[in-house]
């Protein structure tokens, strides 16, 4: 702008105080969170394939179940966590789904020691059942590729023991992974009963918010091993990892379902009819952008009117 | 309320606010914060570190499982890092890491990332189930042409393969402005939930106490 110049409208359109958006953007987020506003959404087909992937398991199926417990982006990330695990622990005790679960970081042993005994709290059938239905192996370090080809290849190589540290199943911990029923039981489905693999599975639950992580899980559970491993996947991720799970999404490919972000574990939460942080999170999502198309608005009205009005001016 | 979860309630609302402090610009709060945030992740790290080692190595090693002296000797090679003199010797373990690391990656790599990619281009292509399939496998599939095309270097981008390139760009753009928007409402994500926490947990939890 040229100095002692009136500034004109859509100058003062265009430089709006980043403060003053902050503030909008503040109270817009608040709304929800002091009344939630329950605006209609509709389940995307990636959080329904995710769903049904899960309830549509046939009997006497195993699931490994990486819980994605990342505590620096669980305000994104834990109510996909949250919805998945009573998702699964609403599947019916006749259908006798064998499950083996970890965390890959360390926080996350902690923080899901917490949610175990209280938000995702085991039916009292799964607590009662514990080595013999279900198994948390607690933190395994699978976090680079390299330990992943272990893990695919060979579970006890990267975890020998369970090593859980809450309450429930407490008298396991220290236990030799083959010693444990269900794990002796899971093994024994595949080639070798004294090794357990990805072979002995039918499904992983897996969640990441490094988005080349697709690459390498579908590089060392699918398209690894002789014959291959081609061991179907769900995964939870965050919104901005959607453009590297979509080639590998497909009722054919290796990503069966995925539920990216907050907004979608909105969607999994009606699905599995416990509503949660994941709605007033969807609220929020809208809200925002709501906020955000009007200031975009606002950007291209004053480059515009600058453009067309301001040039007829000089 | 266990005293210490009200001491962490508050610990945890002081650093968002010290942090979100920064919308009015930079001062002493948002300084100190960000630098006790670093310290306490480093000396998190460091703590699970050694419990870590000591679970999976040392305490193997005294059992008599004398093949986890070599990983165990490995990462302690690592650190000769801080010193010059030394530091060469951190270059075995990161040499074995990085063969490693490229030896599992490279053979499955070229089956799912190019093989599965290009026949999935195609298959979706002729197997498609319905007329929006169809749409979605011919934009892939055009996608996956002109943006291929975008990375020729080696002759000039004119006549087809510049219509090709120019089209291949707006490919590019295109998927930039999608993860430009997933990061976008991640981030608006991530400050709903520290507004919530402020809100509800701190405020109508603790200060008023559940009101």
């Amino acid at each position: 702008m040229v100095e002692g110049k009136k500034e004109s409208i859509w100058d003062k359109m265009g430089s709006i105080d980043y403060r003053i958006i902050y503030a909008v953007f503040i109270v817009m987020l608040s709304i929800p969170i002091f009344s939630p506003l329950g605006i209609p959404m509709k389940v995307s087909q990636p959080v329904q394939d995710y769903y049904n992937a899960i309830v549509n398991l046939p009997p006497d199926s195993a699931i490994l179940v990486h819980s994605f417990v990342d505590l620096s982006v669980w305000a994104d990330t834990g109510p996909i966590l949250i919805a998945t695990w009573k998702t699964i622990w609403d599947i019916a005790e006749e259908k006798n789904i064998k499950i083996i679960a970890y965390t890959s970081l360390s926080d996350g042993a902690l923080k899901m020691s917490d949610l175990l005994l209280d938000e995702i709290k085991p039916p009292q059938w799964r607590a009662d059942s514990y080595g013999e239905t279900w198994v948390d192996l607690g933190y395994i370090p699978v976090v680079n590729e390299p330990v992943q080809a272990s893990f695919a290849a060979d579970i006890t190589s990267v975890a020998a023991t369970d090593g859980h540290i809450y309450d429930v199943g407490s008298e396991w911990v220290g236990t030799p992974l083959l010693d444990i029923p269900v794990v002796k039981d899971i093994a024994a489905r595949g080639g070798d009963p004294n090794v357990i693999n990805v072979y002995d599975f039918d499904l992983y639950i897996w969640g990441s918010w490094g988005c080349t992580s697709p690459d390498q899980w579908v590089r060392q559970f699918w398209t690894t091993g002789n014959p291959l491993y081609e061991l179907p996947m769900v995964m939870m991720t965050i919104g901005n990892c959607v453009p590297n799970v979509m080639p590998y999404y497909g009722a054919d490919k290796p990503i069966l379902g995925f539920v990216p972000g907050s907004a979608g574990a909105a969607g999994l939460e009606l699905l599995c009819g416990h509503k949660g942080e994941g709605i007033v999170m969807a609220d929020i999502g809208d809200l925002a952008g709501i906020a955000t198309v009007f200031f975009l608005i606002l950007g291209n009205v004053s480059y515009w009117g600058k453009r067309l009005f301001e040039k007829e001016e000089r | 309320m266990l005293i210490q979860d009200q001491i962490g309630l508050v610990v945890s609302a002081i650093m968002i606010v010290s942090q979100l402090s920064l919308i009015v610009g930079d001062n002493f709060f948002f300084r100190w914060s960000t630098r006790v945030v670093i310290g306490f992740s480093v000396m998190h790290a460091l703590i699970w570190g050694i419990y870590w080692s000591n679970r999976y190595a040392v305490q193997p090693i005294m059992k008599g499982e004398l093949v986890w002296i070599i990983p165990f000797v490995l990462g302690l090679m690592m650190y000769t890092r801080l010193t010059k003199k030394w530091a060469w010797v951190s270059k075995y373990p990161m040499g074995l890491q990085l063969g490693v690391g490229f030896g599992v990656v490279v053979v499955s790599m070229i089956r799912s990332q190019i093989l599965d990619q290009i026949k999935m281009t195609i298959v979706d292509l002729l197997g498609a189930s319905s007329p929006y399939a169809l749409l979605n496998a011919v934009l892939v599939f055009i996608g996956s042409i002109t943006v291929t095309t975008f990375f020729f270097f080696t002759k000039e981008h004119t006549g087809l393969l510049g219509k090709s390139a120019y089209l291949g760009r707006a490919f590019i753009m295109c998927s930039i402005a999608v993860i430009w928007a997933g990061d976008y409402i991640w981030a608006m994500s991530m400050l709903a939930g520290q507004l919530q926490f402020l809100i509800r947990d701190f405020l109508f939890g603790l200060v008023l106490g559940g009101a």
